[in-house]
C-alpha cells in the first residue's frame, strides 16, 4: 500500500487512463494533457497497476470490458495498492447492473456510456482530482497516528465520550484523554468537529 | 351451388343447407337400396353401404345435423322401402327404432369433436380420429340394438347377439368400404370448388393422403398377393383360418403405406367378394366371410391411421425444428448487431475528441500543423472503421450472410466471448455469471463458413457452459490448430445440479435449457465439415471440443 508523499513521487493533477483500444486511449490522454493533466496511457491493466505501484495518479480513466483484467477488477487491484486514486469508469456495454456495481461496490465516481461525453468526462475528472487530494491530504495527516489512537479515533468520531471509549477500550478515562491530545496534536485538528471531518475525508482507507 | 362461400360465407346459406340434405337423402336411399343384396334371413344386409355414407355426412358436416339426417332417413326407411318386419311395437316404436343408428352415429362425432377441442386424448385427433369413430360408432349402434332387442318384451326370432352381430359387421363393413373415399371425393370437390366447404371444425375430408412411394405400392402389391395365396392354400386347409393372412398383410400395407392404401388392399378385394356373396352363400356363411372382411378393413383401415397419424407428427417435428433453427439463429443475429452497435461507441469515441480538437486549433493551424495532420488521420482511420462495422451490420440478415466466406477464427472467438460476456453480465447486481478466459494463438486461422451459423454453434457451446459453471469460476475458451485443422476447446467446471444456494439466477430451472443449442450447434459444425466431442477431463471439468478444417488464408496478424 502506498502510503502519501513516501516515494516522493508526488502526483499532481495525474490522470492514468486505461483501454486495451489504443487510438482511444491515447486519444483521451492527449486530450486531458491539453486540458492541463499530466497523463499516461495504458492499453491493459496490469501494466498500469506496476505503474501506479511506482508513481500514483490522482484519477483512473478506465474501460470496463477489458480481456485480460476488466475495468471492476482493476479497481480492485488499485485500492489495495492506493485508497486515495479516484475511480471513473467508461464502457461500450452499459449494463444498469454493471453502474450499480460500478459506484457501490467498486467505489467509482462515475459511469460513462461510450461514445464519451467528453464535458461529463471532464467535471468527472475535476471532481476525482479534488476527492483524490482531499482523500491524499486526509491520510497524511493520519498517517503518523499509531493503532490505538486510530481505535480513539474513530471511537470518539463516532460520538462517544471519553469514559465510553475507555470502557469500550477498557483503558482509563486520563489515557484516553492523552490519547485525545496526541491525536490534534499529531493531525492538526483544532477540534471534534475537525476531526470528524478529517475522518470523513479518509474515508474507508482509515479502517 | 350458387354464392358458394369463395371469399365469405354463403349468399343463401339456407338453399346450400337444403341442397345438402337432398343430396344426401338421394345418396342415403340409393345405398339403403343397394343394402339389400345382401339381405338373409331376418337380416336386411349384411354389408350396409348407408351407414357408410351417413358417417361420411355427419363426420364432413358435423353432428348438428343429425336432426336432418333422421328427418331425411325416416320416410326412406318406412315409406319409400319398406321395412323388413323386424321392428315390432308400433309406429312409434319402429321410429325409435330407426333413429337409433343416426342418433349413436351423431353422439360419437359430437364426442370424437368434444375430445378433440379439449385436448383429452391423441386418438380423438388428427388421421386416428376418424379409425377410431367408424370403429366405436357401429359398435354402439350395434350393442344398442341388440341390448333394446333383449328388453322387449316379446322375444325376437333372432337372438340377441345375433343382431349385434349382424349390425356390426353390415354397418362396419359399409362404413369402411364407403365414408373413406366418399370423404376424399367431397374433399376434392371442394378443393376443386366444386362443392361448397364444410364446417370449420368438420372432419378431415380435404387432408391431403401422403402418397406413397412408387417402391412402397410394388411392396404393398407383392405382399398382398402373398396373403391371398395363404388365404387361398389356407381355405383347403383350415378354412376358419383363411382370413388371418390377408388381416395381417393388409395391416402390415396400411402401416407402410397409410390409409389410402389400406383401403385400396382391403375394399377392392372386399368389393370382389363381397358382390360374388350375393345369392350364392347362405346366411351364416356369408355372416363368416363379411365378418372377415370387415375384420380385415378395420384392422388395415387402423394401421393406416397410425401410419398417417405418425407422418403427421413427424412432419410437426421437422416444422417445429425449423421455428427453433430460426428462432435460434435470429437470437444469434441480434448478439451479433448489439456487439458491433457497441463495438461503433468505439470509434466514434475517437472520433469525436479529435473532430472537436480540430474544431478547437483550427483557427491557429500553422502552430499546431503536426497535431492536425496526426488528427485528421486519425479520424480517417475510425470514420474507415465505422463505415466497415456499418457494412458488416447491414449484411446481417441478409442473403450475403449466409454465403459461406473465410472466417478468422481469432477474431470470431474474440466476439463470441464478447456476446457471451455481456449476457451473462445481465444478472443483478452482485450476481454477475462466471468469467471467459480467452487463450487465443499468435497466428490467425481461417475457416471456410457462414459467419451468422459458426457463431450461432460456438456461442450456443459457450452459453451453455456459462450457465453451467459456478458463478465464481472461469470459462476456458481455447483455440490451437495444426496444419489441417482448427481445435477449439470449451472447458468449465460445473457443480452438482449447477444449482447454488448463494446464486438465484442458477435456481432459476428456465436458465437450465433443453439441450436446444447443443443440437443445433452438433448441426451446425458437422455441416461445416467439423465435429463436436465432449468429455470430463481429469480434474473433473467439462470439456467440449470443435474440430474445423482449415483453409489457406492471409495472415492478418
Amino acid at each position: 500500500m502506498i502510503v502519501p508523499g513516501m516515494t516522493g513521487a508526488e502526483p499532481c493533477r495525474s490522470v492514468y487512463v486505461v483501454d486495451d483500444d489504443a487510438d482511444l486511449s491515447e486519444s483521451l490522454a492527449r486530450m486531458l494533457s491539453r486540458k492541463g493533466y499530466i497523463t499516461c496511457s495504458f492499453t491493459d491493466a496490469r501494466t498500469m497497476l506496476a505503474h501506479c505501484a511506482q508513481a500514483p495518479c490522482e484519477c483512473l480513466v478506465t474501460d470496463v470490458m477489458m480481456t485480460d483484467m476488466d475495468g471492476f477488477q482493476l479497481a480492485e487491484a488499485l485500492r489495495g495498492i492506493d485508497p486515495a486514486s479516484a475511480i471513473v469508469f467508461m464502457t461500450a456495454w452499459p449494463t444498469a447492473s454493471a453502474a450499480v456495481d460500478a459506484i457501490r461496490r467498486f467505489g467509482g465516481l462515475d459511469y460513462l456510456e461510450k461514445p464519451i461525453d467528453q464535458d461529463r468526462l471532464l467535471a468527472a475528472i475535476a471532481e476525482g482530482v479534488a476527492w483524490s487530494k482531499l482523500r491524499r491530504s486526509a491520510l497524511q495527516r493520519l498517517a503518523s497516528l499509531t493503532g490505538r489512537e486510530r481505535q480513539v479515533l474513530l471511537l470518539l468520531t463516532a460520538g462517544l465520550s471519553n469514559k465510553l471509549v475507555a470502557a469500550r477500550l477498557e483503558v482509563s478515562a486520563k489515557t484516553v484523554e492523552d490519547h485525545r491530545a496526541a491525536i490534534m496534536g499529531k493531525t492538526g485538528a483544532m477540534g471534534l468537529a475537525d476531526l470528524i471531518a478529517l475522518v470523513r475525508d479518509a474515508g474507508e482507507a482509515l479502517e | 351451388m350458387p354464392n358458394a362461400g369463395v371469399d365469405g360465407p354463403p349468399r343463401y346459406p339456407w338453399l346450400r343447407a337444403i341442397g345438402l340434405w337432398l343430396a344426401y337423402a338421394v345418396l342415403y336411399s340409393a345405398a339403403h337400396a343397394v343394402a339389400h343384396f345382401w339381405a338373409g334371413k331376418y337380416i336386411y344386409s349384411l354389408c350396409y353401404p348407408a351407414a357408410g355414407v351417413r358417417l361420411a355426412f355427419l363426420w364432413r358436416y358435423g353432428a348438428r345435423w343429425t336432426p336432418a339426417v333422421i328427418v331425411a332417413e325416416l320416410p326412406i326407411q318406412l315409406f319409400v322401402m319398406g321395412v323388413s318386419g323386424l321392428h315390432h311395437g308400433g309406429l312409434l316404436g319402429e321410429i325409435i327404432a330407426l333413429c337409433r343408428a343416426p342418433m349413436v352415429t351423431g353422439a360419437a362425432v359430437a364426442l370424437e369433436r368434444w375430445i378433440n377441442r379439449r385436448g383429452l386424448s391423441d386418438m380423438a385427433s388428427g388421421p386416428m380420429a376418424l379409425g377410431v369413430v367408424a370403429v366405436l360408432a357401429p359398435t354402439a349402434i350395434a350393442f344398442l340394438t341388440g341390448a333394446m332387442e333383449w328388453l322387449r318384451p316379446n322375444p325376437p326370432k333372432v337372438s340377441s347377439f345375433s343382431t349385434i352381430t349382424v349390425f356390426l359387421v353390415g354397418d362396419m363393413l359399409g362404413i369402411l368400404l364407403v365414408t373413406p373415399p366418399l370423404l376424399w371425393l367431397v374433399g376434392w370437390l371442394e378443393s376443386h370448388w366444386l362443392l361448397p366447404r364444410g364446417e370449420p371444425d368438420g372432419g378431415s375430408a380435404d387432408q391431403a393422403l401422403p402418397r406413397p412411394g412408387r417402391w412402397r405400392v410394388v411392396e404393398a402389391g407383392l405382399v398382398l398377393a402373398f396373403g391371398w395365396y395363404c388365404a387361398k392354400r389356407l381355405i383347403e386347409v383350415n378354412p376358419d383360418l383363411c382370413v388371418l393372412p390377408v388381416l395381417l398383410t393388409t395391416s402390415w400395407i396400411g402401416l407402410r403405406t397409410g390409409r389410402g392404401g389400406a383401403w385400396v388392399a382391403t375394399a377392392i378385394p372386399s368389393l370382389f367378394v363381397v358382390f360374388w356373396s350375393i345369392g350364392r352363400l347362405d346366411t351364416s356363411l356369408g355372416l363368416s366371410l363379411h365378418m372377415g372382411m370387415a375384420a380385415t378393413g378395420v384392422s388395415a383401415f387402423l394401421a393406416g391411421s397410425f401410419a398417417d397419424a405418425q407422418a403427421e407428427a413427424r412432419a410437426a417435428l421437422a416444422r417445429r425444428d425449423r421455428i427453433l433453427y430460426q428462432a435460434e439463429r435470429l437470437k444469434t443475429l441480434r448478439a451479433m448487431s448489439l456487439a458491433v452497435l457497441h463495438e461503433i461507441s468505439q470509434p466514434l469515441s475517437t472520433l469525436a475528441i479529435e473532430s472537436r480538437y480540430l474544431a478547437e486549433v483550427s483557427g491557429d493551424a500553422e502552430h499546431h500543423a503536426a497535431e492536425i495532420i496526426a488528427s485528421a488521420n486519425l479520424i480517417a482511420r475510425k470514420a474507415d472503421r465505422l463505415a466497415t462495422m456499418i457494412r458488416r451490420l447491414r449484411r446481417f440478415g441478409g442473403r450475403a450472410a449466409d454465403k459461406p466466406a473465410m472466417l478468422p477464427l481469432t477474431h470470431l472467438l474474440s466476439d463470441i466471448s464478447r456476446m457471451a460476456t455481456i449476457e451473462s453480465q445481465q444478472g443483478e447486481a452482485g450476481h454477475r455469471g462466471p468469467g471467459i478466459k480467452l487463450g487465443l494463438p499468435n497466428a490467425e486461422f481461417f475457416v471456410m463458413g457462414q459467419d451468422v451459423e459458426l457463431t450461432q454453434a460456438l456461442l450456443n457451446l459457450l452459453r451453455n457452459a456459462l450457465a453451467a459453471s459456478p458463478r465464481d469460476e472461469t470459462v476456458h475458451l481455447v483455440l490451437r490448430g495444426d496444419a489441417s485443422e482448427a481445435l477449439i476447446r470449451i472447458v468449465n467446471r460445473v457443480t452438482l445440479g449447477s444449482v447454488q444456494a448463494d446464486d438465484p439466477a442458477s435456481q432459476d430451472p428456465e436458465r437450465r435449457g433443453m439441450g436446444v443449442g447443443r443440437i443445433i450447434a452438433q448441426a451446425i459444425i458437422e455441416a461445416h465439415g467439423g465435429r463436436l466431442t465432449h468429455f470430463r477431463d481429469d480434474h473433473g471439468r467439462i470439456v467440449h471440443e470443435v474440430n474445423l478444417p482449415l483453409v489457406e488464408g492471409k495472415d492478418t496478424q
